[in-house]
């Protein structure tokens, strides 16, 4: 991690350049971060959607589709994502590394600059129509994200889990949905839109982290007009440094919540407050709990829950490293959510114990280093990784977080099992008939 | 059998591989690469298709067998078997799952099962023969008890009941079921509950016995290995080649005629799900004619659906559809279709609209010329970035090795399409009378 270069790009902006030679495309992925706040939330989730459907130079979809092929397949893709009580705006942008274009080829020149010129069109350069966003990219774009934040129910397990979201933080800043709801999306107007845009530019922190085989110099020399740009909108309103509310522990018992739904299969969502966050430093001991627990097919409640006891196909725990929350969510029949719920407590409080093997807990290890070792093999994995770490002001590199674990002793991981508070259980109770009598689709339909 | 060893070069992708005839029978794959990862599969010519065969007397390999009439020692597979059997093959002897056994040496494993074959397959940042051993063992010393596959029965039906409440999965199935008669690409590949509830210990060693043999597995490694070490644990794991008689599939004559035009389901999709489709008859039992008109085709459809094509900037604009638009395309020895899904509140004027699109072959002629020079950038860049990770060129390279073709050959059968190719696809795939519609709604 020695090798990496940070260069100031103008004020509140920096530059990242990650050396790595292994890889036949240029990646580079631009971070805006943003407090996330109720009434904001769905402009920013709605912005990077609005600026990719056209620029001035690109005013419809098609000419910049049409663009990015004839600059080999290149990609820019833009989201809003949450992180902690911040929501993140990214871009990240990727094209074939200038060695592998055909010299054959007519070209303008190369193709990093290429791609991030058109990356800056679409960035500074919007479609406006009295000084605010085209009114029918807008609406266009509203109407998109209302369909995925209702397409959310497609997916029951994703749903249960934003569901267990929305009880346990309500009042906190991180129950909003990165997306907002389809009611902040209807409020929002071209001007609205628009605004929200200019204070991006103006007031977000960014971060720009580049992994390719260019040298820092040169990457910052690629990224001249977009600097230039950029500082045009830094003015004289401070930026923005949003702060993350981490509560370490459950301020009350178990929050319960039981909802209905016509489905085959019950979700139950346990949501744990952890006390361990990345920013702590020793994040990595927590990770090797998440990985004994419930993070991969030998951990405890794989082969307790579903192995041995048979109640499901799916039982696994995710841990979220800004907030420091727990999430364990898993697929059964609605009348095994007692026992479901007992065996998972059990697990964890087996940790809790030390009741752990030897071989658990080196088969976890080994788990979590192989998963920290992988990230070398994609660009994006190790912008991401930096990144992650940088807003919580540490910089280990995956390898030396990988050596960290290796030293990691079953009574620290104990110790993390100790910190953790059970807060709210959500509960999907599926009513479908499942069994014999029930019908196919095929036959009950058209 | 001696153990034959090829070796593959391409110059387009500066890579090079080892194609090994392994003396067991076992088609291996050898294809070194500088990378964190070692990615290692094996796969299985048992899929979820696969729900008739028969054990012939004849030495000599056998093609699908298609008759009009079912042969009296047909042997029948309920549906959902070959995904049981990938669940059950972790299972061992002493008890273990096998999953334990690759933890131990640090590799993660997985399988899935296609309706064209099942894989098991592992990853390894550390020594990546260790866990190559294990996978070799496990996959061929089945251990299946009544108890244990009671047990597996009940996990599979949570996993069958958690893609039933996922509205995507109606629309596939309800349109497989509109365009095909006989074909198993109708059922679902998990099975349901009943035909889960037939399986027995018998049952899978059956079609353990049938189908899992080296002659009919394709191992792909890629990562830090060499073709000697790999070879080397074959030799040591897997037996010579026996002499057995060969398993025949069978498969019931499909008419190239559709069911039904239209299929609807209630399915609590949050906006209507459109799944359109077309089936397509140009079967082949050639391997290198499906690869050439399988090329064909993906570059047609990339040029006709794209984000840069002219429909969906029409559908886009109109609000009609959201990003969630595109088209696939499956094509194998024994079914095809193509495949063309939206996200839409107006179904039937989408529909209409990809019908129109498609039924006036001058415009789309016109468009597929003008655009083919800028997809073929688009192809070349596929092509150069195809194999940056491990996972994907293990996983490609036992598609094409499986399907009788090879990794290299395939990159270069796509840049040599040509415009008489894609006229040829257009032509043929694109026929009125073969397309249905599938619909999912609240």
């Amino acid at each position: 991690m020695t090798n990496h270069t940070c260069i100031t790009l103008c004020p509140g902006a920096e530059l990242f350049v990650i050396p790595k030679d292994t890889f036949k495309t240029d990646f580079i992925m631009f971070s805006f971060t943003l407090p996330l706040d109720a009434d904001t939330a769905a402009q920013y989730a709605l912005l990077p959607a609005v600026l990719c459907r056209g620029s001035v130079r690109y005013p419809t979809l098609e000419s910049l589709a049409c663009r990015l092929d004839t600059l080999y397949n290149a990609g820019i893709a833009g989201r809003a994502h949450k992180r902690g009580d911040a929501q993140v705006v990214t871009f990240q942008l990727r094209c074939l590394e200038e060695d592998v274009v055909p010299p054959e080829d007519e070209n303008e020149g190369p193709l990093f600059v290429s791609l991030l010129d058109t990356f800056c069109d679409l960035l500074f350069s919007p479609l406006t129509e009295n000084g605010a966003f085209l009114p029918a990219y807008v609406e266009g774009e509203k109407k998109n994200l209302c369909e995925a934040i209702r397409a959310k129910i497609n997916n029951k397990a994703a749903y249960a889990i934003s569901r267990l979201d929305e009880e346990m933080f309500a009042g906190e800043s991180y129950g909003i949905s990165s997306r907002g709801t389809e009611q902040s999306v209807a409020a929002v107007t071209p001007a609205s839109l628009f605004a929200c845009y200019r204070t991006m530019l103006a007031r977000a922190p960014l971060s720009v982290t580049y992994v390719g085989r260019m040298e820092a110099s040169a990457a910052a020399d690629a990224l001249t007009r977009f600097v230039r740009c950029l500082a045009e909108h830094r003015g004289a309103e401070p930026l923005y440094c949003p702060q993350t509310d981490v509560r370490r522990a459950a301020a009350h018992p178990l929050h319960r919540v039981t909802e209905e739904m016509d489905i085959r299969q019950s979700r139950l969502c346990i949501g744990y407050r952890t006390g361990m966050i990345l920013s702590d430093g020793d994040f990595y001991r927590f990770a090797l709990f998440n990985e004994l627990l419930g993070g991969s097919a030998s951990s405890k409640l794989f082969l307790e829950v579903r192995e041995r006891r048979g109640l499901c196909y799916d039982c696994a725990s995710s841990p979220e490293a800004q907030k420091g929350v727990l999430y364990i969510s898993c697929g059964i029949s609605a009348d095994a959510a007692e026992e479901t719920e007992d065996a998972i407590t059990a697990q964890i409080d087996a940790i809790r114990q030390g009741d752990v093997t030897e071989e658990e807990f080196a088969a976890a290890k080994k788990s979590l280093i192989s998963g920290y070792r992988e990230i070398e093999d994609s660009a994006a994995a190790i912008a991401v990784w930096y990144e992650n770490r940088r807003a919580a002001g540490i910089a280990t590199s995956p390898d030396e977080t990988a050596e960290q674990v290796r030293s990691c002793t079953l009574q620290e991981v104990s110790a993390c099992a100790q910190g953790l508070t059970a807060d709210t259980l959500y509960f999907l109770r599926g009513t479908a008939v499942t069994g014999e009598d029930e019908e196919d689709y095929d036959d009950d339909t058209d | 059998m001696m153990t034959r060893i090829e070796h593959l070069t391409s110059a387009r992708l500066h890579q090079s591989y080892t194609r090994i005839r392994h003396r067991s029978g076992l088609t291996v794959c050898v294809l070194p690469k500088r990378a964190a990862v070692t990615y290692a599969v094996l796969g299985v010519g048992f899929g979820a298709n696969d729900r008739m065969f028969r054990n012939t007397s004849e030495a000599a390999e056998v093609p699908l067998l298609r008759p009009s009439a079912l042969p009296e020692d047909t042997n029948f597979i309920p549906a959902g078997t070959a995904h049981f059997l990938e669940h059950k093959m972790f299972a061992e002897r002493d008890g273990e799952d096998a999953i334990a056994r690759f933890a131990r040496c640090g590799a993660n494993a997985d399988a899935y099962t296609t309706p064209d074959l099942t894989a098991y397959l592992y990853s390894t940042t550390e020594d990546p023969y260790a866990p190559l051993e294990i996978l070799l063992d496990f996959v061929t010393h089945p251990y299946f008890t009544e108890e244990n596959v009671a047990k597996e029965r009940s996990i599979i039906a949570q996993e069958i009941r958690m893609y039933d409440d996922t509205p995507m999965q109606a629309g596939y199935y309800n349109l497989m079921a509109a365009l095909y008669h006989t074909h198993p690409i109708r059922d679902n590949v998990g099975g349901t509950e009943e035909t889960i509830a037939e399986i027995t210990p018998e049952l899978l060693y059956r079609c353990h016995a049938a189908f899992y043999r080296p002659e009919n597995m394709v191992l792909t490694v890629s990562g830090n290995v060499t073709a000697e070490a790999v070879i080397a644990v074959c030799d040591r794991c897997l037996p010579d080649a026996a002499a057995l008689f060969p398993t025949q599939r069978i498969y019931l004559p499909e008419p190239e005629q559709i069911v039904r035009p239209q299929i609807t389901a209630e399915a609590g999709a949050a906006t209507p799900l459109l799944y359109f489709g077309v089936k397509d008859s140009n079967l082949s039992a050639d391997p290198a004619e499906r690869l050439r008109y399988a090329s064909a085709v993906d570059i047609l459809n990339d040029i006709l659906f794209c984000k840069s094509s002219p429909i969906f900037a029409d559908l886009y604009g109109r609000g009609w559809i959201n990003g969630r638009f595109g088209a696939e395309y499956e094509h194998t020895e024994t079914y095809s279709y193509a495949l063309i899904s939206a996200e839409t509140k107006h179904i039937e004027e989408t529909a209409d609209a990809i019908r129109t699109y498609l039924s006036d072959r001058r415009a789309l002629h016109d468009i597929t010329q003008a655009q083919f020079a800028r997809c073929r950038r688009v192809m070349y860049a596929s092509s150069v970035t195809a194999y940056e990770s491990t996972e994907d060129m293990a996983l490609d390279c036992l598609d094409c090795t499986m399907d009788g073709n090879e990794l290299f050959a395939s990159v270069d059968v796509m840049m040599q399409i040509t415009m008489d190719n894609l006229t040829f696809a257009l032509d043929t795939l694109y026929k009125p009378e073969c397309m249905a519609v599938s619909v999912v709604t609240k």
